[in-house]
């Protein structure tokens, strides 16, 4: 019986790790299929250690394999898109109360950084350090500055520049001492210590 | 719990005799000169030479002795069927003597075996009382009763005969200090401000107001006071009368007990009543006249308001008689006492008939009443009895005896005690509705409304709450508020004042309920194992920072596709703590909006598969938080999310939902994240998360299954 799920858009499609996860969505004659993943920023799927992604018969976006890494297993690809079309399921009729627009400006910009990061712990923005220094530079003093110094603490930190990490810290708690953005880097760094 | 009732069946044995009712022919305690000169001729007595005389009694025979088509309401000795010659010529010997009988059908549409009832709300048949040989017989002048009874009870085809009763409402006249309105503190007292956060009542609940008819008829109409009404204030809108019932004209003391109960509220109009929406239904009933011009007895009275559906009735009045106490110690005193059960079989088995319906009585304790000498005869200074040891209705073990307290929760001095008493409500120098003003009474009479319109509050959220259901909620959550002088239960408060909040919480935590409309829970609600809480369409649930609803029952979420149940944070901040499902619950929660756990989980369920569908979960730290778990998750959108979907040790089925936009950033920001759970996902969009799916710790997710 086929899946038909559709994972798309997301900054990694599917992330299987630690042992014996199976993240299985097709076999092919076997079981599943027909479902899609594409489109996903950083990775469609990745699989770690002793962990899979089994994928056959899915549609990647395009005919020759998803954009993967590990075990993963994306042989015999779809041709085409098997839930093309496919609308998220009764969006229309239920509607999504959102924060305020104007909110989401500020919170956006955050939550992308905090998305890179991400995508760099998977080592697939490689960039990441140098983004986060640019932005704590350039927008010093603002909310994504502050956030931008907290994270590249962490980055320092997990890099093992404990020097770096520290001043960095110190300056970013100096600078967001007593607001909830102190307690937003502390628990990413918290975050990070314990998940990797 | 105290056994205060006198048992139904112990009635049978009503003392053969032992009373004699006599004429108070003089008065020795001013105190009393009023209220017994104004019964001695008149009600349904007449006294000559010190003794009672009557023109009618109430009977019930056992056996099928009229055979009347139903709706007729008269009947005459012929009509009794001959198969029944003993009776038959009984009554023909009164008739030869006393001139002709007449036969008074008091409750017309009853038919001989027709005794079962649904109950409205639990569907479940109930068998009741027979009433169709149920009569007033009159007499065509003043006969003496009591020989007469005598004689009659040793009938084998009567199963009771009694005399009439004099109701008097208990209602304490306010002294002019009093006299300077301060608000409604009885429904601050009560705590009715959150007690409405919960429920302001169902209009689909129905409190029955039985009153002593008296001064009805020279009284103001019910319908000329706007607080009856909601909408323009004047006599027309929606009205708080439920069709039925007697809504002419009525006097001071059954508005005043009709507006503590449903004064319409939230209007200009005048008062609010702890009811709010709950519907009222006034009855009267009139045993000091004789059965015609539409008046009934006090049992036919609530036979009607079973009939008419009622789920809550007050009686707030206290039924009397008068009778000649025994040879010793007292010879020939006139006593003006207290009924008591064995005096009413009648109205006792219209209670029992109310309880089998399920439905909730309270009845005022009485203000400060006494068993009275009213006149002399030989030894009679001791039969005074001050602090009398009842009064009826309250004194029947069915019905809630409600005395009053004052706004500072003391009881009133000088008023009735006992072992029967069961609460205290505020009562004392409270606004009603009084003709078509608004005005202060005080007593017990305006106590039991206030209980009553309680008890129509915790119908409207669980119809299945039965008189011993409310008598245990109130047992738990009443204040003890004289805990200092007199711990627990006392003859003065019984088991203290009563707290509208409190009680309701109590009902949907352990009896279950059905919220509706707009709620708002300001302290953790916990639905107990076995018990269903059920939520309506189109409600608004918010909930106090850090209030969590938990179900260790059964959840209903009831809504639909255009009328959604909301669960959200109050006034627009805070943090709630989310829906959580423990071990051995279940439940369904469809169409609803879930929005707002910020620090916590939209819905937790940990070792429990409810379904959740069509429903949306956003702005939580976690939208589902599953821990060992088979819920069937269908249809949801579960967006904006720290974290969409956090599950472990399960095996979930995942169906046709979206799943997006979790932004991670105190959480991994997956937007499904499976930790050692086998899942089943179908037709599932997932997007626009920083990983869509994420698996570890052996997990096992299925996208699909075998071709």
């Amino acid at each position: 019986m086929t899946g038909n799920n559709v994972i798309r858009d997301n900054s990694v499609g599917l992330s299987s790790s630690g042992a014996s996860t199976y993240l299985w969505l097709g076999e092919d004659g076997n079981f599943g299929g027909d479902n899609s993943v594409y489109s996903n920023t950083g990775l469609d799927a990745l699989g770690l250690s002793s962990s899979w992604v089994w994928a056959e018969n899915t549609w990647w976006g395009s005919a020759s394999g998803g954009n993967v890494y590990g075990n993963v297993i994306d042989d015999s690809p779809l041709s085409s898109d098997p839930n093309s079309g496919m609308a998220p399921a009764r969006e229309m009729e239920l509607q999504v109360a959102l924060e305020p627009t104007e909110e989401k400006g500020v919170d956006q910009a955050i939550l992308d950084l905090l998305k890179q990061r991400r995508l760099h712990r998977t080592g697939k923005l490689p960039g990441f350090i140098s983004i986060l220094q640019t932005t704590a530079t350039n927008k010093s003093g603002t909310e994504l500055g502050k956030v931008a110094r907290g994270l590249l603490a962490v980055e320092y930190y997990l890099d093992g520049k404990f020097d770096s990490a520290l001043a960095t810290a110190q300056e970013s708690k100096i600078e967001v001492a007593g607001t909830e953005l102190e307690a937003l880097a502390m628990l990413v760094l918290f975050d990070t210590y314990l998940y990797g | 719990m105290k056994s205060k009732r006198c048992l139904f069946s112990a009635l049978k044995v009503v003392a053969k005799g032992l009373i004699f009712l006599v004429l108070a022919a003089s008065l020795s305690n001013p105190a009393l000169t009023q209220s017994s000169s104004n019964q001695q001729n008149s009600g349904p007595f007449k006294f000559e030479n010190g003794v009672r005389k009557a023109r009618f009694l109430i009977v019930n025979f056992k056996n099928k002795i009229f055979n009347l088509p139903q709706g007729k309401k008269t009947a005459e000795v012929n009509d009794m069927q001959k198969t029944y010659g003993s009776i038959r010529r009984h009554f023909e010997q009164l008739e030869a003597r006393y001139g002709k009988l007449n036969f008074h059908k008091q409750i017309p549409d009853a038919v001989w075996g027709d005794v079962l009832r649904q109950n409205r709300k639990t569907g479940k048949l109930v068998q009741l009382h027979e009433w169709s040989q149920y009569f007033y017989v009159v007499f065509p002048d003043f006969v003496l009763i009591d020989s007469l009874m005598a004689t009659m009870k040793e009938l084998p085809e009567v199963d009771y005969v009694r005399a009439p009763v004099i109701a008097v409402p208990q209602v304490t006249p306010i002294d002019p200090e009093f006299n300077s309105p301060t608000g409604q503190w009885n429904l601050v007292k009560v705590d009715a401000k959150n007690a409405w956060n919960i429920s302001r009542g169902s209009s689909d609940v129905i409190v029955a107001v039985i009153e002593a008819a008296g001064g009805a008829e020279t009284g103001i109409p019910f319908f000329a006071n706007p607080d009856f009404w909601t909408g323009d204030g004047g006599t027309s809108g929606t009205s708080k009368f439920a069709p039925g019932g007697h809504t002419g004209a009525a006097g001071p003391h059954a508005t005043g007990v009709a507006g503590i109960v449903a004064a319409a509220t939230d209007d200009t109009d005048g008062i609010a009543s702890l009811g709010w929406d709950i519907r009222m239904r006034p009855y009267k009933f009139d045993e000091s006249r004789l059965p015609d011009f539409g008046n009934v007895g006090l049992a036919a009275a609530i036979e009607l308001a079973i009939a008419e559906g009622t789920d809550v009735i007050n009686f707030s009045f206290v039924l009397e008689t008068f009778e000649t106490r025994p040879p010793v110690p007292c010879t020939g005193c006139l006593f003006r006492r207290l009924v008591n059960c064995g005096d009413m079989p009648d109205t006792e088995a219209a209670i029992e008939d109310a309880k089998g319906m399920g439905i909730i009585m309270v009845a005022a304790a009485g203000n400060n009443i006494n068993n009275w000498v009213v006149s002399g005869g030989t030894n009679c200074a001791p039969c005074l009895e001050l602090g009398a040891q009842g009064a009826y209705p309250a004194l029947n073990d069915y019905v809630s005896a409600i005395t009053a307290t004052d706004s500072n929760d003391d009881a009133v001095t000088d008023f009735n005690f006992g072992n029967f008493i069961d609460f205290a409500a505020p009562g004392m120098v409270v606004r009603t509705t009084v003709g078509n003003a608004i005005e202060n009474f005080s007593g017990t009479s305006f106590a039991s409304p206030l209980v009553a319109s309680l008890a129509g509050l915790v119908k409207s959220i669980n119809p299945m709450i039965t008189q011993a259901d409310f008598k245990n909620i109130l047992i738990t959550t009443s204040e003890d508020v004289n805990q200092a002088q007199y711990p627990g239960k006392d003859v003065y408060l019984g088991y203290g004042r009563i707290n509208a909040y409190e009680a309701l919480k109590y009902t949907l935590e352990n009896y279950g309920g059905t919220l509706s409309g707009d709620v708002l829970l300001t302290e953790d609600l916990t639905i107990a194992s076995g018990k269903t809480l059920t939520i309506e369409d189109g409600t608004t649930i918010e909930f106090d920072s850090g209030v969590q609803l938990t179900i260790n029952g059964v959840l209903n979420v009831n809504g639909l596709s255009v009328s959604k149940v909301t669960f959200t944070r109050s006034g627009g901040t805070g943090n709630w703590d989310g829906i959580r499902f423990n071990t051995g619950s279940s439940g369904n929660v469809n169409h609803a909006i879930i929005e707002y756990v910020s620090n916590g989980d939209g819905i937790n369920i940990q070792s429990a598969s409810p379904t959740i569908e069509n429903t949306t979960i956003s702005n939580c730290l976690w939208g589902l938080n599953l821990n060992t778990s088979n819920a069937v998750i269908e249809n949801c959108i579960i967006d904006n999310n720290d974290e969409g979907v956090f599950d472990r040790y399960g095996a979930a089925q995942y169906l046709d939902n979206t799943i997006k936009n979790s932004f991670g950033t105190l959480t991994d920001g997956n937007g499904l994240n499976f930790n050692n759970a086998d899942p089943m996902l179908f037709r599932n969009v997932i997007e626009d998360n920083d990983t869509g799916v994420y698996g570890s710790n052996a997990a096992f997710a299925q996208f699909g299954a075998p071709a």
